[in-house]
C-alpha cells in the first residue's frame, strides 16, 4: 500500500509494482516449503534513454468537451478501505476521492479552489474560517449540510485521518449557524488549514446520517457501498480485478462529469501495467504507477501522450547524523560537492527531473528565489577530496577514507538507480560505499525504526506545503516515516512551528526562507533532484487534471471521438 | 497398504503442523509492520494505531497470539486479513479456484503432450527428431516464466491483438454465460500456456529417459520377439514399466506448479493464490500468508501421497516394500 504524502510516494515513482526481485524472494520462500529452489538471476529493469513526451493534457480540445465514454486506468491493488479519511495509501485515495469530496481541492500548482465550500472568509488573526457551502446532495439523495461538515471534521477526519491529525489538533470548535454556513475556530493560527480540507489530505466530508453512532471503520459506507457527494458512484467491485464507477446522475455541479464510467483495473505489476496499456486494456496510467523506464518507449508511439505534470518530488540523500563521520557538517558538505547533479538528472531522472535549488524548491511559494545549491556547492570532486582531507579523513592504507552503508529500497527503480550513481561518485573521492537494497517493509524498519544506515536515498512528496514534510526535520519525531537523519534542534522545531502558525503564505514564506538557508548550510539531508514522474494516456483523453497526487479529479476529463 | 497410507497421512499432518508453527514465528521475525499497509506511511494518530493493533490482536504477547491462532485453526477458522478485513479461508478458497483454473489444465496438457513427446523421442533415440525434442525441451525448461509471459503478451496482445493481456475477464458486462466463458477462456490461454510449458519440458525429459530404459529391458525384447505390434509393446509393456518415474514427476509437479503460478499470475494480473501471496508478503498480512502456507502444504502433501499411491499401484515393488 502506498502513501502519497510521505517518502513512500517517492519510492513508488517508477516502481515496477511488485518487483521481480521481490517476487523471486516470494518464489524462493514458497519453494523452501514445497520443493527446492535454485537461484535464478533476476533481470534488471531496462534503462531509460532520453526522449521527450510529445504533449500535455489540456482541457481545450478542438471540439470542446463531449460527454460519454469509458476510461480504464490501472491501480496496483484493491484499496484497504473506501473511506479516504482512513488511509494515505494511493489505492485508497484514488478510489475514495472519486466518491467523496473535501471542502476544497488543490490544483497541481498548489492553488486552492472551492469544492464543497463555494467560498470562505478568513479572519485577520487567522483564527476563524467561515465557509459557505455549495448546494450539494449526497449520492443517496439526502441534502449535504453544515451538520455533515461539523460531524465529519470532528469525529472522522480528526480522529482517523493520518494526514489530518495536525489540523484536527488545531480546531477549537465548530459552529453551524445555518445549513449552508460552517464557522471553524482554531486554537492557534494554522497556515496549512485550508489546504488540508482536501480529500487527498484526509479532509473528505462523510455523511453524518450514515456514520453517526456507528463504527467508522466497519461502516458500509467505508467498506462496500460508499455514499459521497462526488461525481462518480461505485457500481461494482470485483475483488482483485476491478472497480467500476458510473456517472452520478444527480451530481451537484452542472454539466459534470463528462465520462459515463471509469474503471480502475487492479494490475499489481508495473511492467504488466505498461503491457496492458500497449494492448489497449488501459487508457491511462498515472505517473507514480507508470514504470518510468517504460516512458521513453511509449513516447515514441504517436497514439499516446506523455506528460510530466503535477507536484514535484524532492529526491533526497539523507545522512544518519547519529553516526560518525556523518555527524560532521564538513563531511556532509564535501559529499554534496562530490555529486554531479546534472549527471544524476540526466541518467537517473531522465527527462523528468532537474537539480534542486533548495530544500523547498519543489514548493515554489516557499522557496527562496535567491538560494541555489548549485552555486553554494558546485560539483568539484578535487575540492571534495580536499574538504575531506581537511575534515580529518585522509585516504587510509586500504585506499579509502571511511566506510558507508548506502541503503535504498530496491523495489523503487529511481531510488535504486539514484543510490548506485551516488555510490560511484562517492567512491571516486575515496568513500568505501556498501550498497544495501531492501524491500519496502524491511527498508522502513531498518531506516526509520532501527536507524541502521549511514545514508539513504528516498523521495518525499510534500503536498505543496513544507508542513507536508516538516516531520522529517523535527527533532522530536523518530517514528516510521519521520525524522530519519536524527538531525534537529529545538530552534529548528520552533521555526517550523512558527512557519505553520502564520496566517498568510507571504508571512510563512519568509520563515521558510530562513529554514531553507539553515538546511543549505547544515545539509543533514541532500536535496539532490526535484522531479515529476511522467504519466501516459491515449491521445483522445483530455481535460484530466491530476490534482495533488492521486486520480481524484476526473470530473472534467473527456474523450475525444476519433 | 492401509498401514502405509496411515503412516503417510500422519507424517503429512506432522509436516503441515511444523510448517504452520515455524512460519507463524518466522513471519513475526520479518521486519515490517502490517499497519503500514493499511494506513499508508504517513504516521497515523497513535490512538488509531493502538485501536488497529488491538483489533488485530497484535498487542497481545506472541505466545498468546499463537495459542489463539491454533485455537481458531482447530475450528476451521483461518482468521481475518489485516489488509482487507475479510475472513481468510473463503478469500483463499476463491483465490485457489482461480489458481486451479490455471494449474489443472496446465498439468493435464503438460502430461499428455509431455508423455507423447517422451515416447516420440525415445522411439527415435539418437535421430535428429530426438535431438530436436530434447533441445526444445531444455530450452522451454530454462526460459524464465516472466520473460516468456511478457513476450507472449507483446506478440499476441499488443502486436496481433488476438488475445487479452491481463486479468480474468474484460471490463463491461457479458450478455450470457457463453460470452463469459469465452472471455475467461481467452484470458486463460496465455497463462495456461506459460504454466504448462515448464512441465511439458520436464515430463518430456524425464519420460524420455525412463521410456528409453524400459525399451532396453529384456521383457520388451521378448515381447517384440513374440511378434507383438510396436503399439501393443508400447502400451502393454513399455509404458507401465516407464510410468514410475513419470508419475513421481507428475506428483512433485504440484508444488512446482503452485510456485510457478506465482510469477505467471503476477505478470497476467490473474487473481489467484500466487498474486495473493505476493501482495500479502508486501503488506505483511500474516493471517493471509499463514493461510496460503497451510493450504499449499496440505495440497502438496496430498498430491505427493496420491502420486506415491498411484506409483505403488502400478509398480508392485513399491507396494511390497511399503507393507
Amino acid at each position: 500500500m502506498r502513501s502519497f504524502l510521505t517518502e513512500a510516494i517517492g519510492r513508488d515513482v517508477g516502481r515496477r509494482g511488485v518487483s521481480w526481485r521481490l517476487m523471486l524472494v516470494a518464489v524462493c520462500v514458497t519453494a523452501l516449503v514445497v520443493s527446492a529452489c535454485s537461484p535464478v538471476a533476476s533481470t534488471a529493469p531496462g534503462s531509460a534513454s532520453a526522449t521527450s513526451g510529445p504533449g500535455t493534457s489540456g482541457a481545450a480540445g478542438p471540439g470542446g468537451p463531449t460527454p460519454g465514454g469509458t476510461v480504464i486506468t490501472g491501480i496496483s491493488g484493491d484499496p484497504p478501505t473506501l473511506n479516504p479519511n482512513l488511509t494515505t495509501g494511493i489505492s485508497g485515495l484514488m478510489v475514495g476521492c472519486l466518491v467523496y469530496q473535501g471542502l476544497v481541492r488543490t490544483t497541481t500548482d498548489f492553488e486552492i479552489e472551492p469544492l464543497l465550500a463555494s467560498s470562505w472568509e478568513i479572519s485577520p488573526d487567522g483564527l476563524t474560517y467561515t465557509f459557505t457551502l455549495a448546494e450539494a446532495t449526497w449520492q443517496d439523495g439526502q441534502p449535504f449540510t453544515s451538520a455533515d461538515v461539523e460531524y465529519s471534521l470532528l469525529n472522522v477526519n480528526a480522529k482517523y485521518g493520518p494526514a489530518f491529525a495536525a489540523t484536527g489538533e488545531a480546531i477549537e470548535t465548530i459552529e453551524t449557524p445555518d445549513p449552508r454556513t460552517v464557522i471553524v475556530h482554531l486554537k492557534h493560527p494554522f497556515g496549512p488549514f485550508l489546504s488540508t480540507m482536501d480529500c487527498e489530505k484526509n479532509g473528505a466530508i462523510v455523511p453524518k446520517h450514515l456514520f453517526e453512532g456507528t463504527d467508522v471503520e466497519t461502516n458500509a459506507a467505508s467498506t462496500t457501498t460508499p455514499v459521497g457527494t462526488g461525481a462518480y458512484v461505485l457500481k461494482e467491485w470485483v475483488k482483485n480485478e476491478r472497480l467500476t464507477f458510473e456517472r452520478n446522475p444527480n451530481y451537484w455541479q452542472d454539466g459534470l462529469p463528462y465520462l459515463d464510467s471509469i474503471v480502475l483495473r487492479v494490475i499489481p505489476n508495473g511492467a504488466s501495467r505498461t503491457l496492458a496499456f500497449r494492448a489497449g486494456e488501459l487508457n491511462q496510467i498515472r505517473g507514480y504507477l507508470l514504470s518510468q523506464s517504460d516512458a521513453p518507449g511509449l513516447a515514441e508511439d504517436g497514439r499516446y501522450k506523455l506528460w510530466s505534470e503535477g507536484p514535484r518530488y524532492p529526491a533526497l540523500a539523507i545522512f544518519n547524523t547519529r553516526n560518525a563521520p556523518f555527524d560532521n557538517k564538513a563531511v556532509r558538505q564535501a559529499l554534496f560537492t562530490a555529486i554531479d547533479r546534472d549527471l544524476v538528472a540526466a541518467n537517473v531522472f531522465t527527462d523528468y527531473g532537474t537539480p534542486a535549488k533548495g530544500a523547498f524548491s519543489s514548493i515554489p511559494w516557499a522557496h527562496d528565489p535567491d538560494l541555489d545549491l548549485a552555486t553554494l556547492y558546485p560539483y568539484d570532486p578535487e575540492k571534495a577530496k580536499q574538504m575531506l582531507d581537511q575534515a580529518g579523513f585522509p585516504v587510509g592504507s586500504d585506499g579509502f577514507r571511511f566506510p558507508m552503508d548506502l541503503v535504498f529500497e530496491s523495489t523503487s527503480t529511481h531510488n535504486a538507480l539514484h543510490a548506485e550513481v551516488l555510490a560511484s561518485m562517492w567512491r571516486e573521492v575515496g568513500v568505501n560505499v556498501n550498497l544495501v537494497g531492501l524491500d519496502d517493509q524491511t527498508f522502513t524498519d531498518r531506516v526509520y525504526v532501527q536507524h541502521d544506515f549511514d545514508v539513504v536515498t528516498n523521495a518525499h512528496l510534500n503536498g505543496g506545503d513544507p508542513v507536508g514534510t516538516h516531520r522529517v526535520w523535527l527533532s522530536t519525531l523518530t517514528g516510521p516515516g519521520q525524522n530519519a537523519s536524527g538531525f534537529g534542534s529545538p530552534e529548528l522545531d520552533a521555526k517550523f512551528t512558527e512557519g505553520a502558525s502564520q496566517a498568510t503564505r507571504e508571512e510563512r514564506a519568509a520563515i521558510y526562507h530562513e529554514i531553507e538557508a539553515l538546511l543549505a548550510d547544515e545539509l543533514p539531508t541532500l536535496t539532490v533532484i526535484d522531479f515529476t514522474p511522467r504519466a501516459v494516456a491515449v491521445k483522445e483523453l483530455n481535460g484530466l487534471d491530476l490534482g495533488l497526487s492521486t486520480n481524484s479529479w476526473w470530473h472534467t476529463a473527456w474523450l475525444a471521438t476519433p | 497398504m492401509k498401514l502405509y497410507v496411515a503412516t503417510r497421512v500422519v507424517s503429512g499432518l506432522i509436516v503441515v503442523a511444523a510448517i504452520v508453527v515455524v512460519m507463524f514465528f518466522l513471519m513475526r521475525l520479518l521486519p515490517g509492520d502490517p499497519i503500514k499497509a493499511l494506513v499508508g506511511d504517513f504516521p497515523a494518530p497513535p490512538e488509531y494505531v493502538e485501536e488497529i493493533r488491538r483489533r488485530f490482536g497484535l498487542d497481545r504477547p506472541l505466545l498468546e497470539q499463537f495459542t489463539l491462532y491454533v485455537g481458531q485453526l482447530l475450528q476451521g477458522n483461518l482468521g481475518y486479513s489485516f489488509l482487507h478485513g475479510e475472513a481468510v479461508l473463503p478469500m483463499l478458497l476463491r483465490r485457489a479456484a482461480f489458481s486451479m483454473a490455471l494449474i489443472i489444465p496446465s498439468l493435464i496438457i503438460a502430461n499428455v503432450i509431455g508423455v507423447a513427446l517422451a515416447v516420440a523421442a525415445a522411439r527415435r533415440a539418437g535421430t535428429a527428431a530426438d535431438a530436436g525434442i530434447r533441445s526444445l525441451s531444455l530450452l522451454a525448461f530454462s526460459i524464465p516464466v516472466f520473460w516468456m509471459a511478457q513476450m507472449l503478451i507483446v506478440v499476441f496482445a499488443i502486436q496481433l491483438r488476438i488475445l487479452p493481456a491481463q486479468g480474468v475477464t474484460s471490463p463491461g458486462g457479458h450478455n450470457d454465460l457463453f460470452a463469459l466463458l469465452t472471455d475467461v477462456l481467452a484470458h486463460s490461454i496465455m497463462p495456461v500456456f506459460v504454466v504448462s510449458t515448464h512441465f511439458v519440458a520436464l515430463v518430456a525429459i524425464v519420460g524420455r529417459a525412463s521410456v528409453l530404459d524400459a525399451l532396453q529391458e529384456n521383457f520388451v525384447l521378448t515381447a517384440r520377439a513374440k511378434g507383438l505390434s510396436p503399439n501393443r509393446v508400447l502400451w502393454r509393456h513399455v509404458l507401465p514399466a516407464a510410468a514410475g518415474p513419470i508419475v513421481t514427476v507428475i506428483g512433485y509437479q504440484w508444488g512446482q506448479a503452485l510456485t510457478g503460478t506465482i510469477l505467471a499470475e503476477a505478470v497476467f494480473a490473474w487473481p489467484g493464490l500466487g498474486s495473493a501471496f505476493v501482495s500479502a508478503i508486501a503488506s505483511r498480512d500474516h493471517p493471509v500468508l499463514l493461510g496460503i502456507f497451510l493450504l499449499a502444504s496440505i495440497s502438496v502433501v496430498v498430491a505427493n501421497l496420491i502420486a506415491d499411491l498411484v506409483h505403488a499401484k502400478i509398480d508392485p515393488r513399491i507396494r511390497t516394500a511399503a507393507t
